[in-house]
């Protein structure tokens, strides 16, 4: 093991098979290419880090797969979340998967590939809270229906009025910043975490009312004993400035990345790659619809 | 180019706002660390050695361990701890400006205390003895003839401690307060621009740190008699009675 760059960075090597990427995912004239991917290593389940320093997860597992079926030589290092975008656009790493879910917001600044997956925002409050007794419990709010069905306006009416002078703690940079932002600005105070762990620390002792993460981390997250205080609650929430599932995050001008990527990520959809290494790290299956691909030949029509 | 300059002056009146935050924190844990050091440079030549042992404990525990990992163990750590977490003392250690004061107090406490001490040291055997001479004792002797030199000796060396002060209280961004860097960092993770918003807290932080030294350095001319610029005050043609 090298021991490199603040004890932080861990090298995963990636073996390619040695037989030839199938010849449908990757055209023959497409190079080698050696990708740094960047992820943090503590977002259990996506990826999180070993004790003797390895990165497993569902984005590990993943990326094995799509690095060969993309040919790409693939180095997975982890680093802090807080620090990855400008990573991203330093050049010092080529593409980000750390759950990132592809919003609005943060279209603006990057690239993404297809989605790999698509999950839920959920909150999560102590047992003995007020809040544990919040409305609309499971109901999943799809922000995109619009116009928005009088129930959900309701359940995000009920939301505002719920969450009044509360104080609820987030990742920095957190997915949810646009949707705070919109729906409940100037009703809670938010803290800002610089990794989930602290945030997670600041939930247990009570300095922040609740907190809004992914259902495949606040899951899990519940069932650790420690966590026995913690409770999920109020609705589910999906779309919009949550945006529309998990997909790597890239410089905007590396459209050939993309593609690359995007292929292997249809091919492994199409499979059941995804559903299968879903099931096994999240209990549940995250597959994306990604729609019909358009750069295949129409089904139906008789190949040459 | 435009559009840069129109971005740093609103991300500088962002930042500006966070001063006081900074300027709290220096303030309050500067002020503590300082009278706390005062008490533990007076253990430190105590003749019994149990307040010694303490001062060297103290030192020792303070200035041997990252300040980061102090904010995190009064922060986190203590946030763990059943009596605290559900005690009277909750109301104080929930609060990370709280934290980040209590940690800055005691680590920098450490190190001010070493600077009294090694200044205390540094007081002319003579002086001392001249004031015996005169029938000074203890308390007298402290405030006309120790302290004086005490404090133009370690001058220099303290105005260096309060200068990395101004620079540690940016740790406090650490446990979600919102001072220059917590500010900076916020604004970052909204518009993804690092340069230009680290470039503006750079700036107050020097804004600050060169108040701060003019102002030291001012006051070090000042108490520094061989250099006075102004006469001396004449010496009173009688000693004060001596109580």
């Amino acid at each position: 093991m090298s021991k490199t760059l603040r004890g932080a960075v861990l090298g995963l090597a990636i073996l390619l098979s040695l037989q030839a990427a199938r010849a449908a995912d990757v055209p023959a004239q497409q190079a080698r290419r050696t990708v740094v991917i960047g992820t943090e290593g503590a977002f259990p389940p996506w990826n999180m880090t070993r004790p003797d320093g390895s990165l497993i997860g569902f984005e590990p597992d993943l990326l094995q797969v799509l690095c060969q079926r993309a040919n790409l030589q693939c180095q997975l290092v982890a680093q802090d979340w807080d620090g990855m975008i400008g990573a991203l656009q330093a050049h010092k790493i080529d593409v980000i998967a750390d759950a990132l879910q592809i919003t609005p917001a943060r279209k603006a600044v990057l690239a993404f590939s297809l989605p790999y997956a698509i999950t839920t925002g959920v909150f999560v409050t102590q047992k003995d809270s007020p809040l544990a007794r919040m409305a609309n419990r499971g109901l999943v709010l799809d922000l995109d229906a619009s116009p928005a069905p009088e129930r959900q306006a309701q359940a995000l009416a009920a939301l505002r009025e719920e969450l009044r002078g509360k104080t609820l703690g987030v990742a920095i940079s957190s997915t949810y910043d646009a949707f705070l932002d919109k729906y409940l600005a100037g009703v809670i105070t938010i803290k800002s975490y610089r990794t989930m762990g602290e945030r997670d620390l600041d939930l247990l002792s009570g300095r922040i009312d609740l907190t809004l993460d992914d259902t495949t981390y606040l899951r899990p997250l519940l069932a650790a004993p420690d966590a026995q205080d913690l409770v999920l609650v109020g609705p589910e929430l999906i779309g919009g400035e949550l945006g529309a599932g998990e997909g790597f995050g890239l410089r905007q001008d590396d459209t050939a990345l993309a593609e690359r990527l995007n292929a292997a990520i249809r091919s492994a959809v199409a499979d059941g790659t995804v559903k299968r290494l879903s099931l096994k790290w999240f209990k549940a299956d995250a597959t994306p619809d990604l729609g019909p691909d358009p750069t295949s030949t129409p089904s139906g029509t008789p190949k040459p | 180019m435009g559009e840069h300059l129109t971005f740093i002056g609103s991300v500088t009146a962002q930042l500006v706002r966070a001063v006081p935050v900074t300027l709290l924190i220096l303030a309050v844990s500067g002020v503590c660390a300082t009278v706390l050091a005062t008490g533990l440079t007076a253990m430190s030549v105590a003749r019994s050695p149990l307040p010694r042992l303490v001062q060297r404990t103290w030192t020792f525990l303070f200035r041997g361990t990252p300040l980061i990992l102090q904010i995190f163990m009064i922060y986190y750590g203590f946030a763990m701890v059943p009596w605290i977490r559900h005690g009277i003392l909750w109301a104080a250690f929930r609060d990370p400006v709280f934290c980040t004061c209590l940690a800055m107090t005691c680590c920098c406490s450490a190190y001010i205390a070493e600077i009294f001490r090694g200044a205390l040291a540094a007081v002319p055997r003579g002086e001392i003895e001249a004031g015996r001479a005169c029938g000074m004792t203890g308390f007298m002797l402290l405030r006309r003839v120790i302290a004086p030199s005490l404090i133009r000796i370690a001058l220099p060396s303290y105005s260096n401690e309060i200068i990395m002060m101004t620079k540690s209280t940016s740790l406090a961004s650490t446990i979600t307060v919102l001072d220059i860097t917590g500010v900076a960092q916020q604004v970052i993770a909204h518009s993804y621009r690092t340069l230009e918003v680290f470039c503006a807290a750079a700036a107050l932080y020097l804004l600050i740190n060169a108040t701060l030294s003019t102002l030291l350095t001012a006051l070090e001319r000042r108490l520094d008699v061989d250099r006075a610029p102004t006469p001396l005050a004449p010496i009173p043609p009688t000693l004060e009675p001596l109580s």
